[in-house]
């Protein structure tokens, strides 16, 4: 989810990616903010994302996060995943239904 | 790959954690803010949006915790977090520190100590190629003496051609030679060797070469040198190679010198020393003709690769029985038998002083035992202060096992650093030990700290570390948060468990301590038994030299004692000397045997020949060493130009062979009756003299003058070439020896007067390992009980600060200050008497280690043990009135109002 964001919407800092988190979500995925940031760092320190200090619209100090190219390359990787499990779960409610 | 990017992340991570740290704050306080800007976009008041802020953000700190352990390496992070504080805790109280560290760096500096002299001798290898190989062989002739005793040349050429089993059979013999041609002449231990011998034991020369087989063979006068020789009197030179030296007056040609630690023949091997010249062994003539006798020659072989000892030994059966055949009717009384060295070479070398290292190494063991229970005890009484702050972290939520794990990396801290100062320790004390070691322990010089014995060292740090750690953190640890906290100032948490614990620790090292002084009162008592030993001889007032007399210039008998003629008689004219003599030994240091039968006491056939020592005398003999003559007669001066066949025998002698007989005017027979020696005539019985070390029994001894045995021409035979003089004078010994040198120069200026001893010396130094025994183990045990009596005084000590109300409450109540006294003592004195009866048991089930090591002492000697027990309790005592009298001040006031 938050690989997609940074995708969609370029680097963006830790508030952004919870306010745009949100928003997709249409606010149905309440979460505490803060969670978000133990989980920045463990994609920083696999090396799908990387962060450098800059500057908020509104002139504050922030720090943004971006994707990196083999952030890239999982995005997509887990996605195909997702979409796969998705498809067979689907698949598999469907028919349910049908029988 | 991933893990291994995300494990250097983090471990990237552990570091720079302020900067980090700011970010962390700089990254968060950011997304609050921009969250509550946009809030009051919304129309939300400034608080509001605030808090509205925090709620959607969740817990701050719980988020950054969790953040932080993804960031670092929880388990390294929390370890170095303990050793921070750890170190700052030891550093605050400097006291304690020192004296944990103190402790424990003498329980592990002696342990190294001694385990690097264990490593040397028992665990590394011989300096020798494939030692595991290497046999010894001696010949077993059960008609000769009932042990089997070193080879004759014309046998170990028969073994060279006849065996199937080594690889190679290469005889030596060690001997004593003036050497001279260099600055500073001196008497060097040689060894002949043949010229298979070192290739034999791998060893190749430092510089220059071997000798080969032909130079052997052809008896080339080419010689090897140590290398402390070659540092002592070449100065290290390399121009050493070729030049010349002279051996008991015969030229000989330097070809090479070995490395440092080559030492052959090994320390500790019988009848060997390692020598510091090797010359080629090139069996004369005569050596090789003598098929019945010369048992003289050592003989190392190694086996080939693939057969064991047992094939050797039957293959050396059948080696037997080619010798009994190339000899025919010559072999001596028939029936060889020869055997492999039983145990490897290795074990002959080391078996002899395997116990005592053991014994060593246990009693050093013992002592890191008390030193870890001291700084247990120590642990365990810090301050309630201590107990406090564990107990508020416990209330804080840290889990019992991270608060052990807190004080586990202290005491390994404290560990490290005993372990670090007594490494120090051990490098002085190993010093100490290769200087102090009797000359029977085998690769001394190869005693230091290795990297073997560092990794020893450093294991044995940790492992104490835990050992005197656990108790005291589990005791912590079981603290209840609420009693603790209630208790308030006073502490004592542990309560009436910490107080078990510490009096079992003390129990155990007052026991320890206890097994110790006795183990080093029955060392120190066979030693002065040992000293105190007779040795037969008047041992006053004597001084003793070798002269050795080159076979090239004194090569006939005449020109021998007309020598020693000419020297008596200056010497008696010497202000003071009252008598002098001459002999081929010296008293403990007997190196001759004989076999003999006697005449009217047919020795049985199956039973072996009796043996006894030989000493050729000349001069006044018995009266300069005080030996009394019993019954006859002293040799007449017929006698002693070697006119009749005459003999002294000892008394133990007479004793055992013609027992309520008058022995004057018996004979015995060198050898077998019915060889060809000649009948030997007993004209006198002398006392008693000890043949070997003080701790041996006495054996039989016989006597001849010089020239009966040593008639004509010589032929070499260094036995009566060099001989021992002694004096006996009432002259400062070192007056006496400048006496003595000034005769022989005045004689011959080129002879040497060398190994110039008083006879106490040579007496006494039978009893060096017996002094090194009984001096390591009063040291030790010296270490043990100041650390018992550190620990005893440490509890009452800590007792009598707990019970300071109590007492204070006695007082007030009337107790005077000699009951407190006496409760305080009656408290030590409890725990005292507890540890010597566990001491007492402990001690009796282990004299079987110590038995071997004792001499005229038995394992369970009660003067020892009572006197062990008074020693501990004296101790005691004094560390218990210590703090008696602390208590006894006690002022109740004081001691209330504290409450």
């Amino acid at each position: 989810m938050v690989l997609k964001t940074l995708e969609a919407m370029g680097p963006l800092h830790g508030y952004g990616v919870a306010r745009r988190i949100e928003q997709v979500s249409g606010d149905l995925l309440h979460m505490n903010q803060g969670t978000l940031y133990p989980a920045l760092l463990r994609l920083e320190q696999s090396g799908w994302v990387s962060s450098k200090w800059g500057v908020s619209d509104n002139n504050r100090r922030a720090k943004y996060y971006s994707i990196t190219k083999s952030g890239m390359k999982q995005l997509a990787a887990e996605t195909e995943n997702w979409e796969r499990v998705a498809g067979i779960i689907a698949r598999l409610l469907h028919s349910a239904q049908g029988a | 790959m991933k893990r291994v990017r995300i494990f250097a992340a983090r471990l990237r991570g552990l570091f720079g954690g302020q900067s980090r740290e700011a970010e962390l704050g700089e990254e968060v306080r950011a997304h609050l803010e921009m969250a509550a800007q946009e809030h009051m976009r919304r129309g939300m008041s400034a608080e509001d949006a605030r808090y509205a802020a925090w709620r959607e953000f969740g817990g701050v700190e719980q988020v950054k915790e969790t953040y932080r352990e993804r960031r670092g390496l929880p388990m390294i992070e929390t370890f170095l977090q303990d050793l921070r504080f750890g170190v700052r805790m030891l550093r605050k109280n400097p006291g304690f520190t020192a004296i944990a560290v103190l402790t424990l760096a003498l329980g592990i500096g002696a342990t190294t100590a001694i385990f690097s002299v264990v490593d040397a001798v028992l665990l590394q290898p011989l300096l020798y190629k494939d030692p595991s190989a290497l046999v010894l062989i001696q010949e077993r002739i059960a008609k000769v003496a009932p042990f089997p005793f070193e080879v004759s040349a014309p046998d170990i050429f028969v073994m060279q051609r006849e065996n199937r089993v080594f690889e190679d059979v290469a005889g030596f013999l060690g001997m004593r030679v003036n050497l001279a041609g260099v600055v500073q002449p001196e008497r060097v231990q040689t060894a002949r060797i043949a010229a298979d011998l070192l290739p034999l034991l791998g060893a190749t020369p430092l510089l220059g070469r071997t000798f080969t087989s032909e130079e052997d063979r052809s008896a080339t006068p080419v010689a090897l040198l140590s290398y402390a020789l070659w540092q002592r009197n070449f100065g290290g030179n390399p121009d050493v190679l070729g030049r010349g030296i002279t051996l008991d007056g015969q030229s000989y040609t330097v070809i090479g010198v070995m490395p440092r630690t080559f030492e052959f023949p090994p320390r500790g091997m019988p009848h060997n020393e390692p020598a510091d010249l090797w010359i080629p062994i090139s069996f004369s003539k005569k050596e090789l003709a003598d098929v019945r006798d010369n048992f003289d020659y050592s003989v190392l072989a190694r086996l080939k690769p693939g057969v064991s000892i047992e094939q050797a030994r039957a293959d050396m059966v059948l080696v037997a029985e080619a010798i009994q055949k190339t000899w025919g009717p010559e072999a001596l009384i028939g029936g060889f038998k020869i055997e492999t060295a039983e145990p490897p070479f290795r074990e002959v070398v080391v078996s002899k002083v395997r116990a005592l290292l053991f014994l060593l190494l246990g009693a050093v063991g013992l002592l890191l035992l008390i030193a870890c229970a001291n700084v247990a005890n120590l642990l365990l009484a810090r301050p309630a202060r201590r107990q406090k702050e564990i107990t508020i972290r416990a209330a804080l939520g840290a889990g019992r096992g991270r608060i052990t794990r807190q004080l586990a990396t202290e005491s390994a801290l404290l560990g490290l650093l005993g372990g670090g100062v007594g490494v120090l320790l051990s490098v002085w004390g190993t010093h100490l030990l290769s200087a102090a070691a009797p000359a029977n322990i085998p690769q001394v010089q190869g005693i230091h700290l290795n990297p073997a014995v560092l990794a020893f060292s450093a294991a044995l740090s940790l492992l104490t570390g835990l050992i005197f750690g656990l108790a005291p953190a589990l005791s912590a640890t079981r603290a209840d948060v609420m009693e603790t906290l209630k208790e308030g100032g006073r502490g004592e948490s542990a309560g009436r468990h910490g107080a078990k614990i510490r009096n079992f620790f003390v129990v155990a090292e007052v026991a320890i301590a206890f097994v110790l002084v006795i183990g080093a009162g029955l060392l120190i008592r066979s030693f002065i038994r040992v000293v105190n030993t007779d040795s037969g001889a008047r041992v006053e007032n004597v001084l003793t030299a070798v002269i050795a007399l080159p076979s090239a210039q004194y090569s006939d008998s005449n020109r021998v004692t007309g020598f020693f003629q000419h020297f008596f008689g200056q010497m008696k004219n010497t202000p003071g000397v009252e008598s002098i003599g001459a002999s081929s030994d010296l008293p403990t240091e007997a190196n001759w045997n004989h076999i003999f039968s006697v005449e009217e006491h047919p020795t049985p056939s199956s039973t072996a020949l009796p043996l006894s020592s030989h000493t050729l005398v000349l001069g006044d003999y018995f009266e300069t060493l005080g030996i009394p003559l019993v019954r006859g007669r002293f040799f007449t001066a017929d006698e002693e130009q070697g006119k009749d066949q005459v003999l002294m025998v000892s008394s133990e002698m007479a004793k055992h062979y013609w027992p309520g007989e008058d022995p004057i005017g018996k004979r015995i027979k060198w050898g077998p009756a019915e060889g060809n020696n000649p009948w030997l005539t007993i004209v006198g019985v002398v006392g008693d003299v000890k043949q070997g070390d003080l701790d041996k029994p006495t054996e039989a001894h016989t006597y001849a003058p010089y020239r009966q045995d040593c008639s004509g021409s010589l032929g070499g035979t260094s036995l009566c070439q060099a001989m021992s003089i002694m004096a006996r004078a009432a002259i400062p010994s070192t007056t006496l020896a400048a006496e003595l040198r000034s005769a022989v120069q005045k004689l011959d200026a080129a002879q040497p007067l060398t190994r110039v001893r008083t006879l106490k010396e040579v007496v006494e130094s039978s009893a060096k390992p017996h002094q090194f025994n009984a001096f390591l183990l009063a040291i030790f045990s010296g270490a043990a009980l100041f650390l018992a009596a550190i620990g005893l005084y440490g509890v009452l000590a800590y007792v009598v600060a707990q019970q300071t109300h109590d007492i204070g409450i006695r007082m007030a109540l009337g107790a005077q200050e000699g009951d407190v006294l006496r409760l305080v003592l009656r408290q030590g004195l409890k725990l005292c008497t507890l540890g010597i009866a566990i001491g007492l048991i402990g001690a009796l089930s282990l004299t079987g280690l110590i038995r071997s090591l004792l001499y005229g002492v038995s394992g369970t000697d009660p003067l020892t043990y009572t006197a062990a027990a008074v020693l501990l309790s004296l101790v005691a005592l004094t560390a218990c009135y210590i703090p008696g009298r602390r208590a006894m001040r006690v002022d109740p006031m004081v001691a209330l109002r504290h409450e």
